[in-house]
């Protein structure tokens, strides 16, 4: 899981003139001046573990070659200055960073020379891997970078590139490769791919065609689809406008220029955006932070000396659980094995949720978790302990109770609580209240703990495909002691078997912290009216 | 959690070793002594009740995956603690040798002493020849018994109703997920149940009904509640198991895979909480022999009626008597007449 990782984005510096007589704050004797406060606050915010910047390091491509001499400079004032190293800065290519002519001639990598090789002193220089589209580095600890060039493909146009199939199928078995619960993966591309409603005008300049990367919408769907594991955040430039949003539980940052010359009402030159920065305070169990730190003159106009870096309120995020994080991926390999060894997975119309839902797949669980072959659940049990000691640490076990759901929740949860001392409570779900007894449902029995004193609780069931079950549970608890002083911080659920390709049914989102042991099998859920009559395609059985 | 595994019984502490294991090791490797187990004993032998005698039944441990006398050396020659190895019938060579490593001063014999009391003694006894362990032994036998009594004692309520299964009225109602929710009584109570099942299979195995090599029994667990008893005392005992949901307390079949899965000629025993009037066993069983198998023993936690009652159908071998735990307890016929 992701703890607290720091990420500066910077975007847009635009050098053209930089001599003394400019009026830009990056020119060579002021940017030090310009960005030690910046940087001081961002010290305070805490410790960066890498800078992102997304493009137009100079103005106007190759008429401003030289100014990348100085865009490096800049970057390594900055980290040096928030001690960390050039390898921990990751740059992608904006559309002034290459030339023109030279692109229009097809002549794609010629064009790109100079940012490619102002790109190598960063962690584009230690790249794991590298094509013409894109590179991935390493730019902190379990922290990838893939930097995305949106520029290819426009012929030398002003306006963002073409992206292929190909292309896209490529970076993603690429990117693949690296999706881990514990892994951060950022993208940063210089032209938005993602749509910012309150922050993007009507297209009626023609803005979308100039600044929205429209085949690299493409690329996010198919990254969206694929990295499963791995908490993404993206990064754009570009707009010189600031934005965020969350989409399919990813969040899009678009930061505003931190560069470019003060502007000149006299020659019509005018804009109210602010030069800005953002850290991103990533933390993929508690809420994620965009802080932004925005440059105000001091005066009314743009001014190239004074103003002051203010740190904005910032904006929290919560990651929504719509699929479970995978706990352990040896015992996923462990359990599809079994599974297909016994041939325990079947497949047909198998209603759930009292008919609301139909599951297209259905596994044994008692011939899976009870195969002698190999120590499964024992090794549950044990992964499951070291994983919840991630989310709520390891000295919560009194303040903590499992909720056994079901057979196979019940000796999970009595399995987990002799292997860490946590209290256990078991309750049956399936089907009607009726089918059992009044101590065994949820409404009626009578368990010892005393809800005042929980702080956490932990729900173990066999499989979630739809998620009605542990929300209903969670609502009957809710139900049963709103007014006995319930007050829980953490709800988490762990499933056995839940597909994370599977979209769940029901909000999830009241869980912390949701994981299973084997994501990977599919298991389709669908409507109930989206099948057949029962005479075309029969039910099997409910449970 | 450790503290709470120990029995204290004033004199002296009482804890299994298996108890450790178990619960710094979720059942892999549970008949072996592991360096985190042993680290576990290590604390208590420190620091929980440090004046009293500590015993440790090595009840179902045969092995130790590293000689463990290291650490009783420096332990015993900082806190001269007295400490008690029992129940030395079923562990190893590499045990044994180990303990006798162990430094003199905690393991001189005292064979002259009244086993009344040891609370006195600086003993580690690795033969149950010894007197003084004779008397331990027997005097733990009773102290286990006592917890389990006070553990399913813990878990009843007067009622006035029905009973779900058996056309039954009763004063008094159980509710095993009591003991379930707390780990450490679950812990004892397992043990126990394995013991017992142990026993049964060492006594059955000289009869023709059972195969010599024990390879068909199986455990079964048909009830929310049966489940985690039947899954925790499997691992204990080395047998498989096999989970029906659920026949009882009210009879509602969720499993599909019921027909397929389960193996012809397998022997179960039928592993649930509590017995009244037994339907929910003979449900169990006639599922068992529709399935081809045999289920004619069962092991419960408590059993109202003697296990002679049910002799022509199974088995019974029950832990307790609920009119040992709660003599007014009452359940009667109900007239369905009426």
């Amino acid at each position: 899981m992701i703890k607290n990782k720091k990420i500066l984005h910077l975007t847009d510096f635009h050098l053209h003139d930089i001599d003394a007589s400019s009026k830009e704050h990056f020119r060579k004797d002021y940017y030090e001046q310009y960005l030690t406060p910046l940087l001081e606050i961002v010290g305070k915010i805490g410790k960066i573990d890498c800078i992102i910047a997304t493009g137009d390091f100079i103005d106007r491509g190759k008429e401003n070659f030289k100014n990348f001499e100085h865009a490096k400079h800049i970057l390594e004032y900055t980290a040096k200055t928030l001690s960390i190293r050039n390898k921990n800065v990751g740059v992608c290519i904006g559309n002034h960073d290459f030339d023109k002519d030279l692109d229009r001639e097809g002549k794609l990598a010629e064009a790109r020379k100079e940012f490619f090789s102002f790109a190598e002193n960063f962690s584009n220089g230690h790249a794991l891997k590298k094509e013409e589209r894109y590179a991935i580095s390493l730019v902190s600890d379990n922290t990838y970078f893939l930097s995305l060039d949106a520029t290819l493909n426009r012929d030398g146009k002003d306006q963002p590139g073409i992206l292929s199939s190909l292309e896209i199928n490529t970076i993603i078995e690429a990117i693949k490769e690296y999706d881990n619960p514990n892994n951060l993966i950022i993208v940063g591309s210089h032209y938005p791919l993602n749509y910012f409603e309150r922050t993007f005008p009507t297209d009626q300049d023609g803005f979308f065609d100039r600044h929205f990367w429209r085949t690299g919408e493409l690329l996010k769907e198919r990254i969206q689809n694929t990295l499963k594991q791995s908490p993404v955040l993206w990064l754009f430039g570009d707009t010189h406008q600031g934005a965020q949003n969350i989409h399919n539980n990813q969040l899009f940052v678009m930061s505003g220029r931190i560069g470019m010359k003060v502007v000149d009402p006299a020659k019509n030159e005018y804009s109210i955006l602010s030069r800005q920065a953002n850290v991103i305070e990533f933390d993929s169990d508690t809420s994620t932070q965009v802080r932004t730190i925005e440059f105000k003159p001091t005066g009314h106009k743009d001014d190239d000396q004074r103003g002051e870096w203010k740190l904005m309120e910032a904006e929290p995020y919560e990651f929504k659980i719509d699929t479970a994080e995978l706990i352990n991926e040896s015992i996923q390999e462990d359990l599809i094995k079994v599974i297909k060894k016994g041939k325990l997975y079947k497949f047909g119309r198998f209603v759930i949720n009292n008919g609301e839902d139909i599951s297209l797949g259905w596994v044994s669980m008692n011939s899976l978790l009870t195969d002698s072959s190999i120590a499964i659940l024992p090794d549950i049990v044990r992964q499951s302990r070291a994983w919840i000691e991630t989310k709520i640490g390891a000295e919560k076990n009194q303040s903590t109770l499992l909720i056994g759901i079901d057979f196979w929740g019940a000796i999970i949860a009595s399995q987990l609580s002799v292997a860490t001392g946590m209290k256990n409570f078991i309750v049956g779900s399936r089907g009607d209240k009726k089918n059992y007894s009044l101590q065994e449902v949820l409404e009626s029995s009578e368990p010892e703990f005393k809800i005042e004193e929980i702080k956490n609780i932990i729900f173990l069931t066999d499989v979630v495909s739809s998620g009605r079950t542990i929300e209903t549970i969670h609502k009957k608890l809710i139900e049963k002691y709103a007014d006995k002083g319930l007050n829980i911080d953490n709800y988490i659920a762990i499933a056995v078997i839940s597909d994370r390709r599977q979209k769940k049914k029901v909000d999830l989102g009241f869980l912390k912290s949701f994981g299973t042991f084997c994501g990977n099998l599919r298991i389709p859920v669908v409507d109930a009216d989206m099948l057949p009559d029962e005479d075309i395609l029969p039910k099997k059985k409910y449970f | 959690m450790i503290d709470k595994l120990i029995i204290h019984k004033g004199d002296y502490i009482y804890i299994r070793f298996k108890a450790l294991i178990w619960h710094s090791n979720c059942l892999i490797k549970h008949q072996t002594i592991l360096q985190s187990s042993i680290n576990l004993l290590e604390k208590i032998y420190l620091d929980i009740y440090p004046d009293l005698p500590l015993v440790v039944s090595l009840r179902g441990v045969v092995d130790t995956e590293r000689p463990f006398e290291n650490f009783f050396s420096e332990a015993v020659s900082v806190k001269k603690r007295p400490l008690i190895f029992i129940h030395n019938e079923s562990f190893g060579d590499k045990v044994v040798e180990s303990i006798l490593r162990i430094p003199e001063q905690a393991k001189r014999p005292k064979q002259e002493a009244d086993p009344e009391e040891f609370d006195v003694i600086k003993v580690c006894c690795t033969s149950s020849q010894n007197d003084i362990v004779k008397g331990l032994v027997k005097k733990i036998e009773k102290v286990e018994q006592k917890f389990l009594v006070d553990a399913i004692k813990s878990c009843h309520k007067k009622v006035k109703q029905r009973l779900l299964s058996t056309v039954v009225a009763a004063n008094v109602e159980f509710d095993a997920a009591k003991i379930v929710s707390e780990p450490s009584i679950f812990i004892w109570v397992c043990l126990f149940m394995a013991d017992k099942i142990l026993e049964f299979i060492k006594d059955k195995s000289q009869t023709e009904s059972f195969n010599p090599n024990f390879s068909n029994i199986k455990l079964l667990a048909v009830s929310l509640r049966g489940s985690p008893f039947a899954s925790a005392v499997s691992f204990l005992i080395n047998r498989g198991y096999d989970t029906i949901d659920h026949l009882g307390p009210k009879h509602k079949l969720f499993d599909i895979e019921l027909f397929e899965n389960f193996k012809k000629g397998t022997q179960y025993i039928y592993i649930g909480d509590f017995v009244v009037g037994g339907t929910e066993i003979k449900i169990a069983q006639a599922y068992a022999e529709l399935l081809g198998c045999e289920l004619n023993y069962a092991v419960v936690l408590s059993s109202l009626l003697e296990p002679e009652v049910f002799k022509e159908n199974f088995k019974l071998i029950p832990l307790t008597r609920i009119n040992d735990i709660v003599p007014d307890a009452e359940y009667k016929l109900i007239d369905t007449n009426e």
